[in-house]
């Protein structure tokens, strides 16, 4: 069998804070079908180290997607490609379907159409109706919310930051599992950074003392 | 029309009632005395300065000293915009006064040379106040739409976060802000419309009328002179957070809040 090509080249990012390295010159490669579990002590930059991959944080990253080059010209797309979830959850002001749908309205997505979000937000265990104020939500509710849209937005990939730690067990298993069907069936690729176990992944990454190195 | 002249001696009974309000001051322990003391020597010092002034450059009637006279109040209004936020950032200050230096210049040449007609097209009697009213009002627009756009910039930081990892450009990512912002910087200006002549007599109109201009001419300046600080609430408010937009969020289409202090 032929090796897969890539689907995501981010690299050399290197981070300080207060004069010190948090990581140096790390770089990150995806290939479809992967389900990273990232790990790392806390305050050892694993938020940062998202961050900088979608440039919400400054680097000189270069940024590849299947091959193709994404200089910071065309940032906006990368991003609509590549996806950062963050992991406070925000949401707006306005009900759920506001929440969906909003993403779709920018001109870098103008050729995704948001698809019929029921199926999956029961699947999530949200049954509420899609009129609920979105601020009237816990935090768990909330987090179910941020990742039903990243589904429903369907990028290459998602790089999600603590996306299941306000879940209860049942929804927790029930959301691992659409994120981790969403990378192997779907033949894309998700970075998870969670404290938790995880019941499934491809490899897990260890940021500490400044690099990123395959756990044994 | 004859006018009464005001001496010396009738501002001195005047000064009486700053006499008052520190009297109160200290009765009430409102701890204000000394700052309303320091305030009313300020507006004595720089208001007679600004009267030699004005006499000065109206009896020259120099276009160019005019004009210098113009840039140092743009500059001057801008420094006390910046100065008026909570947050800042570096060179904050040439924004605000690009933003209104363009408003009121803008607005300032059509009113003077369109609406007024006034010929030469620098007489000072015309051109500085009503440039000085324009700077005056655009000041508060402008600290006031900043103000709110910082303010919204870093309290709702995650949710234009979440616009910008979505793929939004930074036309969409601002949108809210800059209406939330431009909205705020007009409010003044729309309370001072909807209230005119009924709650108050606008100061300009009153001090015509002291004056001993005819009641309707007064009202026709002072409705000029409303319709012409509207603009320039409007346009400074615009101004300045497009170019603060800039600033915060750049070509790298990062919120940079880093630059706030």
């Amino acid at each position: 069998m032929p090796p897969k090509s890539p689907l995501l080249q981010v690299g050399p990012l290197s981070a300080q804070r207060e004069g010190r390295y948090l990581f140096r010159q790390v770089s990150l490669l995806l290939y479809p079908g992967d389900f990273i579990h990232l790990k790392g002590p806390s305050g050892s930059g694993k938020t940062t180290l998202l961050r900088q991959i979608v440039g919400l944080e400054p680097s000189q990253a270069q940024r590849f997607l299947k091959g193709q080059p994404y200089p910071p010209a065309r940032l906006s797309l990368f991003r609509s490609r590549c996806l950062y979830l963050a992991a406070e959850a925000p949401v707006l002001e306005g009900d759920i379907l506001k929440n969906l749908r909003f993403p779709f309205e920018f001109k870098a997505n103008r050729r995704k159409f948001l698809k019929d979000p029921e199926a999956l937000l029961k699947e999530l265990g949200l049954t509420l109706p899609l009129s609920t104020p979105a601020r009237s939500l816990s935090t768990g509710e909330r987090q179910r919310l941020a990742l039903a849209r990243a589904l429903l937005f369907d990028p290459q990939v998602i790089l999600a930051d603590e996306p299941f730690s306000a879940l209860d067990p049942k929804s927790f298993r029930k959301a691992f599992s659409l994120l981790y069907d969403f990378a192997q069936k779907g033949h894309r690729a998700v970075v998870c950074v969670s404290h938790h176990d995880l019941p499934q992944k491809t490899k897990t990454l260890i940021l500490q003392d400044g690099t990123l190195k395959e756990a044994p | 029309m004859k006018t009464i002249v005001l001496s010396p001696l009738d501002l001195l009974v005047a000064s009486g009632f700053i006499l008052l309000a520190g009297g109160l001051s200290v009765a009430m322990r409102l701890g204000v005395e000394r700052r309303l003391f320091i305030a009313a020597a300020r507006t004595v010092i720089q208001l007679t300065l600004l009267g030699f002034l004005l006499e000065g450059i109206f009896k020259l009637a120099n276009p160019f000293l005019v004009l210098l006279l113009l840039f140092f109040m743009t500059f001057m209004a801008g420094r006390e915009a910046a100065a008026r936020t909570k947050k800042r950032y570096l060179a904050m200050m040439w924004d605000t006064t690009l933003a209104m230096g363009v408003s009121a210049f803008l607005i300032g040449a059509v009113v003077t040379q369109v609406v007024v007609g006034v010929k030469p097209w620098y007489d000072p009697q015309y051109v500085i106040p009503l440039l000085g009213m324009i700077l005056g009002n655009a000041l508060n627009g402008v600290s006031l739409a900043l103000d709110a756009f910082l303010d919204y910039v870093t309290t709702r930081r995650e949710e234009l976060e979440l616009f910008l990892a979505y793929g939004a450009e930074a036309r969409e990512a601002l949108a809210s802000p800059f209406r939330a912002a431009v909205r705020r910087g007009l409010i003044p200006i729309i309370n001072a419309m909807s209230v005119a002549g009924v709650v108050s007599l606008p100061g300009m109109m009153t001090g015509q009328i002291l004056a001993g201009a005819p009641p309707l001419q007064a009202v026709a300046y002072q409705i000029l002179v409303m319709f012409m600080l509207a603009g320039a609430y409007a346009l400074g408010a615009v101004g300045v957070v497009w170019l603060c937009g800039r600033k915060i969020l750049g070509r790298d289409l990062r919120l940079k809040l880093e630059i706030l202090r």
